[in-house]
């Protein structure tokens, strides 16, 4: 029920949101003119906190849109998102540990500064920042996507409700910029916590609403028989699709920056083992995609909307048509700022990445103060290039981008998880590998789609369909092997000789 | 030390294989509460594979420290 309780509570609660945002300011109070301090927080993050800022990322409004939604409309394939939740956190807890002693060591703040100083390489660094910045823009704008979806559920009806839900999106975002500005990483921790207490108690309520009220899930599946389990065709899609998936999270900018701003590499690591507890409510959210078939209302609702608009609006409807007002509101707000917060710490790592390895390349003498006040503006441009996006392309092509970036970013894997391990990659061999393979994806995806619309991220092949990401990380992967055992390469000497004992 | 990465090893494998494992639970039954098996075997997993992975960070932790302290006094 959306009624004027609901946009009371919705309002209200997202105003204790922008308070907290700012108050994050003092919290561990640090010198927000050091880069460290803006974009890290400080390096101080404990187990918790770290907890969940790495975990803000999984409970976003795009996976609370989107994934229900493609449940709901394809099925059981896109359960893949929870394997995927388990076995990345294991790869995380074996990589960012490490990542973070060097880190500190030698005062990274980005995945490229590592692959700087390692390879001694400017170039093989600038490859890297710049994959991890095109990939990250579609997963900022996707965000702004799913609180589009939001707004149109609690706007449908009022009058000029596309102006209205533009404006109330700018202002949303005047917000965040405001304390991105502002507090920095700390800002957005402190809120990535109340965001979390209340998607959690939406998901634990919903669920114990929904299913005592339809009586246990059988109703919903007994609406859709095929999504009972997964057709056997789907397996190796099912597989690679979560294992590629797992491989690519912790090379994405945000979870790399979440991971860094750790206090200690024992406390990221257990933070990290523990993330799998966490997902259990994205299982939860991903099954509302079925849940709804069981509830009449619900479906009589999507059905009075465009096939094409029905997806996103699988989630808010359900909430909706379920829930008392007051609730509805808090869940949607909830919802709301689970996008606002992800695409905050998206926007800082994206602006320490730009700063670091672009800008300061191309300007070198830049000073501390400086290289943060650049960071600060960069992050709060790239959220309103961001917004910006969404408003003048359809959300289509942001989903299409985002598909491509996750094959992208999966091509930084030699240089980031692989150079952690061993000194004898080859620097050319990791350039060559991963043109290969973004050549490979891209070549892949614009064939199986017919050069048209990107929609489909699944090739044939004798092993039945599988994710184009796994190709082409084979065929990267194969490159950089065969030609580092041939020629082996050198890491620096200065890197070694200081991170001997780390 | 040697012994202790063995066992973290293992333990952090084992929520691989269970998911890897497809074919042996793609199944509709046993289901609870009307949620075929597929699923909510994948949903159990998630906390055993943080309790797993939580008991191999800590062997993993204790295992470097000793391997460090070994290091420094050399």
């Amino acid at each position: 029920m959306i009624d004027a309780l609901t946009f009371l509570v919705f309002v209200t609660l997202f105003i204790v949101f922008i308070v907290i945002g700012f108050l994050g300011r003092l919290f561990r109070k640090g010198d927000l003119s050091k880069i460290e301090e803006w974009g890290l927080g400080g390096r101080r993050m404990g187990t918790a906190l770290v907890w969940f800022l790495v975990g803000a990322d999984l409970f976003t409004a795009y996976t609370f849109i989107a994934v229900p939604s493609s449940m709901f409309a394809v099925g059981s394939l896109y359960y893949f998102a929870v394997p995927y939740v388990s076995i990345t956190f294991a790869i995380a807890m074996l990589t960012m540990p490490r990542l973070w002693r060097y880190a500190k060591k030698r005062g990274y703040v980005t995945a490229a500064d590592f692959v700087k100083d390692k390879f001694n390489s400017r170039n093989l660094a600038i490859i890297i920042a710049v994959t991890g910045i095109v990939a990250e823009l579609p997963y900022i704008a996707l965000q702004v996507v799913g609180m589009q979806a939001i707004l149109s559920a609690m706007l449908a009806g009022v009058a000029n409700f596309a102006l209205v839900s533009d404006v109330a999106l700018i202002l949303a975002f005047l917000a965040i910029a405001g304390f991105t500005y502002f507090a920095g990483l700390r800002g957005v921790t402190l809120t990535a916590v109340f965001k979390d207490i209340l998607i959690f108690t939406t998901v634990i309520v919903v669920i114990l609403a929904v299913t005592f009220a339809v009586g246990g899930f059988g109703k919903s599946f007994a609406a859709v028989p095929k999504y009972v389990t997964l057709p056997p065709a789907y397996s190796t899609a099912y597989i690679s699709l979560f294992v590629m998936s797992a491989f690519a999270l912790y090379l994405y900018p945000h979870a790399i920056n979440g991971s860094l701003s750790a206090q200690d590499d024992k406390k990221l690591r257990r933070s990290q083992a523990l993330l799998p507890i966490y997902a259990i409510g994205l299982a939860f959210i991903v099954l509302f995609g079925v849940m709804v078939y069981a509830v009449p209302h619900a479906m009589a609702a999507l059905d009075s909307v465009p096939a094409a608009s029905r997806g996103v609006l699988v989630v808010p409807t359900l909430i909706a048509s379920t829930m008392p007002g007051w609730f509805t509101g808090f869940a949607f707000l909830g919802i709301f700022i689970g996008g606002l917060v992800p695409a905050a710490i998206m926007a800082i790592a994206v602006a320490n990445l730009l700063t670091r390895n672009i800008v300061k390349e191309i300007r070198p003498k830049m000073t501390p103060h400086n290289e943060t006040r650049s960071a600060k503006w960069i992050a709060v441009i790239f959220e309103f290039v961001a917004l910006g996006f969404v408003f003048a392309v359809p959300a289509t092509y942001s989903i299409q981008l985002q598909l491509l970036g996750g094959i992208i970013i999966l091509q930084t894997l030699p240089a980031v998880f692989i150079a952690l391990f061993t000194d004898k990659l080859n620097k050319y061999s990791i350039m060559t590998g991963w043109a290969a393979g973004i050549i490979t994806g891209i070549g892949l995806l614009e064939y199986v789609n017919n050069y048209g619309l990107l929609t489909k991220s699944l090739i044939s092949s004798p092993f039945g369909a599988i994710f184009i990401g796994a190709i082409a990380l084979a065929v990267n992967l194969l490159i950089v092997v065969v030609w580092s055992a041939i020629a082996p390469g050198k890491a620096s000497k200065s890197f070694l000789q200081a991170t001997k004992n780390v | 030390m040697e012994g202790k990465k063995v066992v973290a090893a293992i333990l952090i494998i084992i929520p691989f294989i269970a998911y890897l494992a497809l074919p042996l639970y793609n199944t509709e039954f046993p289901e609870v509460y009307g949620l075929p098996f597929f699923y909510w075997y994948q949903i159990i997993w998630l906390p055993i594979s943080g309790v797993l992975f939580y008991i191999a960070a800590v062997l993993i932790d204790s295992g470097r420290k000793k391997a460090k302290g070994r290091r420094s006094s050399r």
